[in-house]
């Protein structure tokens, strides 16, 4: 695992599944998501659902997610970059985030 | 347009069926079995309609289960429209079975709503909804509601318009079970409460007819105000605590009969309800507290 | 003689403007009749398409909305499932046929909406069977909940996978390497099928039947070793889909007759034009049957199975019930059976279904 973002890493695109806004809600840092596809809903709160948010708008690298995490949450690089991974594999896992090559 | 309830009723039973308006609904239920006709003529009557109706909802059946076991147990099964989904009950549980199968015709087919297994009440057509698993209090609790001013708009289910997101009533008899018996009885002495059945799956099950103010009002529907997950906690202090949307919204997909079939509808329905409505927990463990916990609810700006 | 809500189910399957004329009674029986059927949903996709619903009494409109409802949410199930399988088997070399009614979906076939189905049935080149079977597995398909006996029934004679379930979805897939069991008296070539096969757009290595194919294999799983619980709703499948191939394609009739012999499915072809006609009108050119005459079965046999299939191809529900649907019913049953596998193999599988079905029937729902 390399320290720090390297520019020179060839990273993917991360995005979200086209999911309808209307089935994304938000109360209190808490987000709730439909998958129409897999008809499961999704619980996710705090830093994965604001990722799923991010990613929802526009899809973005994961350089660009470490950088917006560095920013937005004041996380060390090294701790930025473990937790970025953490929730994308989360999110990947539940069918929600892929990475477009 | 109900009839008046006639000595005919075992009679229409037997024969062509009686139709009854539940709610949305209309159910021809045929029956030979006296139980069924004394538990109709007790909590349904007033929503008998003439034996011509021409289009039933469901066409329900209870009779005794055939077989040579029928001899020495006899048993009750429900059929609908001829293909009998349940194991049979003993004969004294009949009412309850027609009850429990009903519920079960009502979440396989319902789907114009939202159906969320929950009790409902309104006050001055707000509505107070009240999921719970089995056995969290809310049939008591709504009972005991209805019996104190609030409009009893179901025991069972709450039918969340798909279109306008307002309640359609389904008064039915409330399903009381084991201490509720009693409990309801003492503290309401004008509670009207049918023949207890017991060793059922819920222990001893009687029904208490919806008083006649809330079936007068039986296609009133009323507007969601307040989401209150009541839950079962001996030694509990009956106080609302607030529940965040988003918790609210996951625990009340899991109480709707038909979030899946629903798809993307049922999820911007519950949402709304969801942010619609004041949510709040009640540990539930004394009646009168309880009941004075919901009766403080201000109400729906 | 039809009962007079069939007649009125048939005649609003193939002209639905005709439910104008229906009164609020008359749906009561029709729509309990459709739901045996399991053709509710497909009623409503049809009023639909038409812009008839607004037609319908609201009481009835409202039962074919909440059965257009569950099916929509199959069909939206069936295309995540096919997904699944794409990303699963997709990149491989051997291709994957989408069969019967998943195949009618993603290839957007007029039968597909409003058409309620519950496993995804796939096909596979035999020599891939294996391979997709681990394939499966790392993607969390299993064989699961089939005692030993149901296991080496389907994979000794069948040679086939027993239906795999999703390990977290739940949903079944079935894995087939041909259309008919090896041990079935008819033997279509499956090298022909997958020769035939027309890929699925938009999907790298999903394929689905050519149209002849497809009615074919329509055909036979109704008339050859299908069972008929859903007899009717098969029929219309194949109404609709030989009305669409036909018109399509001038050449359709004689590739299909051609086809039928070439695979020695001309006898379950021939049994779907006949009760296609008689049940749905569906329009057979007279020299269609000319040359399907040699499929024709011998006059005694063709008043038995007429005898059968005119009883057994209506919605099992009472109010399309005679005295002798149950025993026609059962006759088709063991039908199927006997032309699925040999006599000896066939009596010992028939007592065992017998006596498991028994078992099951004691382990009813236990409560509503």
């Amino acid at each position: 695992m390399v320290s720090g973002p390297d520019p020179a890493a060839p990273t993917g695109l991360w995005q979200t599944a086209a999911l309808p806004a209307a089935h994304i809600r938000e109360w209190a840092q808490r987000w709730v998501v439909y998958d129409h596809r897999t008809g499961e809903t999704h619980l996710l709160e705090g830093a994965a659902g604001a990722l799923f948010q991010w990613l929802h708008q526009t899809p973005r690298n994961q350089r660009e997610l470490i950088e917006k995490c560095i920013q937005d949450w004041g996380h060390e690089v090294e701790d930025a970059e473990a937790f970025i991974e953490q929730l994308l594999a989360e999110l990947r896992r539940r069918q929600l985030v892929w990475e477009r090559s | 347009m109900a009839v008046a309830v006639s000595a005919d009723l075992p009679r229409i039973l037997r024969t062509q069926g009686a139709p009854l308006e539940i709610g949305p609904f209309i159910v021809r239920l045929s029956s030979r079995l006296p139980a069924i006709a004394e538990s109709i003529g007790l909590h349904y009557t007033e929503q008998l309609l003439p034996a011509d109706t021409p289009f039933s909802d469901f066409h329900v059946r209870l009779d005794r289960a055939p077989g040579v076991r029928g001899v020495w147990r006899p048993q009750a099964r429900f059929y609908l429209d001829g293909s009998s989904p349940f194991k049979p009950l003993p004969l004294s549980q009949a009412f309850p079975l027609f009850e429990w199968g009903l519920n079960w015709c009502i979440a396989q087919h319902g789907h114009h709503y939202l159906m969320i297994h929950a009790a409902v009440a309104a006050r001055d057509d707000q509505a107070l909804i009240m999921p719970g698993a089995p056995g969290a209090g809310k049939s008591t609790l709504v009972a005991a509601l209805a019996l104190s001013g609030w409009r009893l708009l179901s025991d069972e289910f709450a039918l969340l318009s798909l279109e306008n997101g307002l309640l359609t009533p389904l008064p039915r008899p409330v399903s009381l079970k084991n201490q509720a018996i009693p409990l309801i009885r003492e503290r309401f002495p004008e509670a009207v409460v049918g023949r207890s059945a017991h060793e059922t799956t819920k222990g001893t099950v009687a029904h208490m007819k919806p008083p006649s103010a809330s079936l007068a009002r039986a296609q009133a529907p009323a507007r969601p105000a307040w989401l209150v997950f009541p839950r079962f906690a001996p030694g509990g202090d009956d106080t609302l605590r607030e529940m965040p949307k988003a918790h609210a919204l996951l625990t009340l997909a899991d109480a709707a009969f038909n979030y899946s079939v629903l798809g993307g509808q049922g999820f911007e329905a519950a949402a709304e309800l969801v942010d619609r409505c004041a949510c709040a927990q009640l540990d539930y463990a004394d009646l009168d507290r309880s009941l004075s916990a919901l009766n403080a609810l201000p109400d729906a700006p | 003689m039809m009962p007079r809500a069939l007649d009125h189910l048939l005649t609003a399957l193939t002209q639905p403007a005709a439910v104008e004329s229906l009164q609020l009674s008359d749906w009561d029986p029709l729509l309990r009749v459709a739901r045996a059927a399991s053709l509710e949903a497909r009623l409503h996709a049809l009023l639909e398409e038409q812009g008839l619903l607004a037609r319908v009494p609201a009481r009835p409109r409202r039962h074919l909305a909440a059965a257009g409802k569950v099916a929509a949410q199959q069909h939206q199930r069936m295309r995540w499932e096919v997904e699944q399988v794409h990303e699963a088997l997709g990149a491989r070399e051997a291709p994957v046929v989408i069969l019967k009614g998943a195949a009618y979906l993603m290839a957007d076939l007029p039968c597909a909406p409003g058409r309620l189905f519950a496993d995804l049935d796939i096909m596979v080149p035999r020599r891939a069977l294996e391979s997709t079977e681990r394939a499966l597995f790392a993607r969390g398909w299993l064989a699961q909940g089939h005692d030993e006996y149901d296991q080496t029934y389907y994979r000794r004679w069948m040679h086939e996978l027993p239906p795999l379930t999703h390990i977290r979805r739940k949903s079944v897939l079935d894995v087939h390497h041909t259309i008919l069991p090896p041990t079935a008296r008819l033997a279509p070539d499956p090298d022909k099928l997958f020769a035939a096969a027309r890929p699925l757009k938009g999907w790298c290595n999903l394929l689905v039947l050519a149209p002849a194919d497809m009615v074919l294999h329509s055909a036979t799983h109704l008339f050859h070793d299908g069972e008929l619980e859903n007899g009717l709703r098969d029929l219309a499948d194949l109404d609709a889909l030989l009305r669409h191939f036909a018109e399509r394609d001038s050449g359709f009739w004689e590739q299909l007759t051609a086809r039928a012999f070439e695979m020695d499915l001309a006898r379950p072809l021939y049994y779907a034009l006949r009760y296609g006609r008689e049940f749905l009108a569906t329009p057979i050119p007279d020299t269609v049957y000319a040359r399907l005459s040699p499929a024709r079965p011998a006059t005694p046999l063709l008043v038995v199975m007429d005898a059968l299939f005119r009883r057994g191809l209506k919605p099992h529900h009472w109010i399309c019930d005679g005295p002798l649907s149950g025993t026609a019913r059962w006759c088709l049953y063991v039908r199927s059976h006997y032309l699925r596998m040999p006599l000896r193999l066939l009596l010992p599988h028939l007592v065992r279904k017998a006596i498991k079905e028994r078992r099951a029937g004691k382990r009813e729902q236990p409560d509503p």
